[in-house]
């Protein structure tokens, strides 16, 4: 292979520097892997956690178990920690691990091509060209804000930002704030910017369930004990980890699971809110489960408060500093928070993705995302996809998920250095995704009557979630296995 | 999740509480792959002895080969695309019985006697009962027949791990008359001489203070095939751990676990 003028040759480029990013550069560098680079376009690592720093942001998913198990945190502050410690967290794994040299910060890139002579990628990106064996997309699953596409909203007299582009200068104090949706980040937003707004318009599209969270700090009593005693991180992870998997049940519509699931949500909301006609607004239409459940305990009480009003209608359109909703109804503000969540099902990057037959990524997932393993993609030669597809969770850490997928993806990296090209079967791809389709037959995400981001609209398929167990995800794909890549079901079971 | 469907049948057997609430998780989460059927040992019409419980779930496996057959090879709208025809086309119906704390001791006495189970599984089980146990279920009948009030309070702190969620649960232990005997029984109960051929999995508590590591071993050692897990938990695992159990249980009845020390996830 003659080397290119310019043109960086590596053995694998890792795309994106959060969670999935970061835990694949710290498992090839301790499995003595050191010819890598992991591009993020960003100015610094954190993924999530460092494009989230809106007021009040965390995490709905226990920090102990929200983090690596190859690094546990006996430290962390509380059960669910704020966003900020998650992202120092992640910026003490980079120096912990000795990452920085491998890190190529400001980095987006452009264009990644398969070029079938060389048996390589060919990345081109703002800082110069790559080329390598292996790419390990790891571009995230929330990391393109989705923006309404409301007339005039560019138009508006006042600042206008997305919930993971806050503009800290802007001022909410004393201001008619409007906060567009009513998901993750609007949950945790409003009863910050309730606080000392003037006014706040909250525009529900469709009325999230809320359960308590009942955070807690941890007493440095705690800390330390958890961090003197062996094994007791691991403990205390293990249990967090084995009753989230409880969730499930009525994610599948388990009677007696999904009644106490309801029940809990909407008795949080019955005593949090005495008015009826608005808990009859706050009250969802669906099923418990079939959107993402969101844990507060200060929403419901913020939402209540004479500061702020819901408007149960997604935004129409903006006319200066008049915000009209679909109802019909203006309202004057003078900030607007676009809490309208991100693209998760087309995400953009696979724009940039050109594989084997000349087509890109995107096109290969016109009707829909799918992977086999919800990481390889026919076409796409030596390419891995962590957090992409069919690879969420309703209801436990997508940390377990990254770190299962990781584990895959190291072994299958390990097979292309000792056996070559390595490409799933189209006949794989498609069995391991009729496979999921059948196994979210039943569940909330499809007979719940809402619309979701785990759900695509082009399809109506799960394109996002795994359906199942975390556990039956590492089970079946935690160790990377050849024999799947042609198909035949053999590791469905 | 009805692709590739197991090609047993799962037999669920209750504890003390006799119950088929114990298995209120595992069960619904297991039938997503197969067929499930939960004993109820809680009514007067599964028996009036020990042995009349074990002749009940003994019933109760006949009645599922009379289904098979009826079904011509297919038994129930769970394994209908499986391929079970080509794998069972002699009449073999495989059984994997699952029993729990009392529950196990009935399992394994069917189990012993009866060789349509191909696979036992035993959560915070026993033999016979040593010194300790003989005393933790003397206590549980006296609370139950003086302050039965108090029966629920006393099970939980006996049944579960110090380290088990606070939450409001179902009682693990009805106060009723036949708890009672299934407490009794439990007593005296003695299975050491049994010979079990089929594949077996262990479950234990490492918290659990009915059961100790010598009773647990006991267990562990009565049997030529055996493989065995220990979940960080007290004595009622399907209360305090039911996914971890599920986790096993389902690896164990796929074939997935050798023989030996095994484990669920490491999470």
């Amino acid at each position: 292979m003659s080397t290119i003028p310019g043109v960086t040759q590596v053995e694998t480029v890792v795309v994106g520097a959060g969670f999935a990013g970061l835990g694949t550069a710290i498992r090839l560098l301790r499995s003595g892997r050191t010819d890598f680079v992991v591009l993020e376009r960003g100015d610094g690592v954190g993924g999530t956690w460092r494009d989230n720093h809106y007021p009040g942001v965390g995490c709905d998913v226990p920090s102990h178990l929200y983090s690596y198990s190859f690094r546990p945190r006996a430290e962390w502050s509380a059960v669910f920690a704020p966003g900020e410690e998650i992202r120092e967290y992640l910026t003490e794994a980079v120096e912990d691990e000795g990452l920085a040299p491998y890190l190529r910060l400001g980095t987006e890139v452009l264009s990644m091509r398969w070029v079938a002579d060389a048996q390589r990628w060919s990345v081109e990106t703002t800082t110069g060209a790559y080329s390598c064996r292996t790419v390990v997309v790891c571009a995230g699953r929330l990391s393109e804000p989705r923006v309404p596409a409301a007339p005039g909203l560019e138009s508006f007299d006042g600042p206008v930002f997305h919930s993971a582009r806050w503009d800290h200068s802007v001022e909410t104090a004393g201001k008619r704030v409007g906060i567009v949706g009513s998901g993750a980040s609007a949950v945790q937003i409003l009863p910050q910017v309730a606080r000392d707004a003037d006014s706040v318009v909250l525009f529900q599209r469709s009325a999230p369930y809320v359960v308590p969270r009942e955070n807690r700090q941890y007493t440095p009593a705690e800390r330390r004990g958890l961090s003197r005693v062996p094994g007791a991180v691991e403990r205390l992870r293990s249990r967090m980890f084995w009753d989230m998997e409880q969730g499930l049940a009525a994610r599948r519509a388990v009677p007696g699971f999904v009644d106490s699931l309801r029940a809990t949500a909407l008795g949080h909301l019955a005593q949090q809110v005495p008015d009826e006609s608005l808990r009859a607004v706050l009250t969802p239409d669906y099923e418990i489960g079939c959107k993402r459940v969101l844990l507060s305990d200060d929403y419901y009480p913020a939402v209540a408060s004479s500061t702020v009003t819901v408007v149960p209608a997604a935004l129409r359109e903006v006319h200066g500093s008049t915000v009209v909703a679909e109802d019909g109804n203006e309202h004057e503000l003078d900030v607007l928070v676009l809490a309208t969540g991100f693209e998760s099902t087309r995400p953009p990057w696979a724009e940039r993705v050109v594989g084997r037959d000349g087509g890109t990524l995107a096109e290969h997932w016109d009707a829909g995302m799918s992977a086999y393993a919800s990481t390889s993609v026919h076409g796409f030669p030596n390419l891995f996809v962590i957090n992409g597809p069919q690879a969420s969770l309703g209801h436990n850490s997508a940390v377990f998920m990254i770190e299962t997928q990781i584990e895959h993806v190291l072994g299958a990296l390990e097979h292309v250095r000792s056996s070559g090209v390595l490409e799933v079967s189209r006949t794989a791809e498609e069995e391991y995704s009729a496979w999921l389709d059948e196994a979210g037959e039943g569940t909330v995400w499809r007979t719940g009557g809402c619309t979701s981001w785990y759900r695509d609209d082009r399809n109506g398929r799960l394109t996002l979630l795994w359906p199942d167990f975390a556990f039956t995800f590492r089970e079946r794909f935690g160790t990377f296995d050849p024999a799947g890549y042609a198909g035949a079901g053999s590791v469905l079971g | 999740m009805t692709a590739n469907p197991r090609p047993s049948t799962v037999v669920l057997v209750p504890g003390l509480s006799g119950s088929p609430d114990d298995y209120a998780f595992v069960h619904p989460m297991l039938a997503r792959r197969g067929r499930v059927v939960t004993v109820d040992l809680s009514t007067e019409a599964a028996g009036v002895s020990f042995d009349a419980q074990v002749e009940h779930v003994r019933r109760t496996i006949d009645d599922l080969a009379d289904q098979r057959r009826q079904h011509d090879g297919g038994i129930g709208e769970q394994e209908d695309d499986g391929g079970i025809g080509e794998q069972e086309d002699d009449g073999a119906h495989p059984i994997v019985l699952v029993g729990s704390s009392f529950g196990a001791l009935v399992a394994t006495a069917v189990a012993a006697a009866d060789p349509r189970v191909t696979g036992l599984v035993l959560l915070g089980g026993w033999l016979a009962p040593d010194d300790r146990l003989g005393d933790a279920l003397d206590h549980l009948v006296a609370v139950r027949e003086r302050t039965s009030d108090l029966l629920d309070a006393v099970a939980r702190l006996l049944l579960l791990s110090p380290s088990a969620s606070s939450g409001a649960t179902p009682p693990l232990l009805p106060a009723d008359e036949l708890t009672g005997r299934r407490l009794a029984w439990a007593r005296s109960v003695d299975l050491r001489h049994v010979h079990v051929a089929a594949p077996v999995l262990v479950v234990t508590g490492r918290a659990d203070a009915l059961v100790s590591p010598a009773l647990s071993q006991e267990l562990v050692g009565t049997f030529d095939d055996v493989r065995h897990a220990e979940l960080d938990a007290g004595h009622a695992l399907l209360a305090e751990r039911p996914a971890e159990v599920l986790s096993l249980v389902e690896a164990f009845v796929d074939g997935r676990l050798a023989q030996g020390p095994v484990e669920a996830a490491r999470i």
